[in-house]
């Protein structure tokens, strides 16, 4: 990438801080975008870790199980996610507000970290003002060096070995 | 030792036990047939670990009598033959270099020892020259026995 004009528009992270603060002074006019599975499962595990089973008790007074309110309460961070207007965007996040309404820590922190300063990155709205061909999380990099590690037999091998078994991989791809 | 110092006689020449009826374990009995050598090179470049290549030599063969020690020994065999006297780095470069890929080394400023390598398939030149709309880079640990981390490029086609 001799010329400035083949500098990427677009870059996807994970949610690493040191990669999101470099990518504005590597790139600079390229518009930086969050890995949408990455999110979601940080948002998963939050969500996880702020249930405790005592406090699920539904309006009828039966227990809820864990796992039915994290469902639920994905499927509206989904909305979210998938919200492709400013107004879609507000309903949304208003209905997530209600469902977390009895566990404020997690409710804050969804709020704080991230849609407040990375709503940008990550709702549908704003990132489809840009060409991203349809990639939006990284998940292609992590299926590779899953895939990777599948040839490769250890993680003590030497170079030449790992070099060959990269080989047979590649070339068992390009066919 | 000094001779005349004390002798040996044979009392009777003949094995005073039978042939064993298993032979595993026998050194010469569990010797690899030429066959079986091939076969086992041919699953040694294939990557199938040592420990299912027994299995696999069973299979051809139920009464071999060839054991793990026989296997390993043959592996060892074959990827010394394959290197010869080319330490690491010496045979990385020369199959490099034999297979056209693309590479470049760099070492740090104040010694010889190498920081990192760069190689890329000529395929995957071709492709990216072609593709290079989208480029995905990330780096994965625990490959080698150097501790160097592996940064993956991945393109994407429009098919």
């Amino acid at each position: 990438m001799h010329s400035k004009d083949l500098y990427p528009t677009i870059v996807v992270t994970d949610r690493d801080n040191t990669l999101m603060n470099v990518v504005d002074t590597v790139f600079p006019g390229a518009t930086a975008l969050l890995c949408e599975y990455h999110i979601e499962r940080n948002v998963r595990a939050k969500c996880k870790t702020n249930f405790k089973v005592k406090d699920l008790k539904g309006k009828d007074g039966r227990e809820i199980k864990t796992n039915s309110m994290v469902k639920k309460i994905m499927r509206a961070w989904k909305d979210i996610v998938d919200s492709d207007t400013e107004e879609a965007y507000v309903y949304n996040c208003n209905w997530f507000k209600e469902i977390c309404e009895k566990w404020p820590k997690f409710g804050e922190y969804v709020e704080s970290t991230i849609l407040g300063p990375m709503k940008e990155k990550i709702v549908k709205f704003w990132v489809n003002k840009v060409m991203h061909m349809g990639n939006t999380t990284t998940n292609r990099a992590e299926f590779t060096h899953n895939w990777l590690k599948k040839y490769l037999t250890g993680s003590m091998g030497d170079l030449s070995t790992n070099w060959q078994q990269l080989q047979d991989m590649l070339e068992s791809h390009h066919t | 030792m000094i001779a005349g110092d004390w002798s040996l006689k044979v009392g009777d020449g003949k094995h005073n036990h039978d042939m064993a009826n298993v032979l595993k374990g026998h050194k010469t009995a569990g010797r690899l047939t030429p066959n079986e050598r091939v076969h086992l090179y041919e699953m040694a470049k294939s990557n199938v670990p040592p420990r299912q290549m027994l299995t696999n030599l069973r299979k051809r063969n139920k009464n071999t009598s060839t054991t793990t020690k026989h296997v390993y020994n043959a592996c060892h065999r074959f990827r010394e033959s394959t290197r010869g006297s080319r330490n690491d780095m010496q045979h990385l470069l020369k199959s490099l270099v034999e297979n056209k890929y693309v590479y470049h080394c760099r070492n740090y400023h104040d010694s010889d020892d190498v920081s990192d390598i760069f190689w890329a398939h000529p395929n995957g030149i071709k492709l990216f020259n072609t593709f290079s709309t989208v480029l995905v880079l990330d780096s994965t640990y625990k490959t080698n026995k150097y501790h160097l981390s592996l940064l993956e490029f991945v393109g994407k086609t429009s098919t």
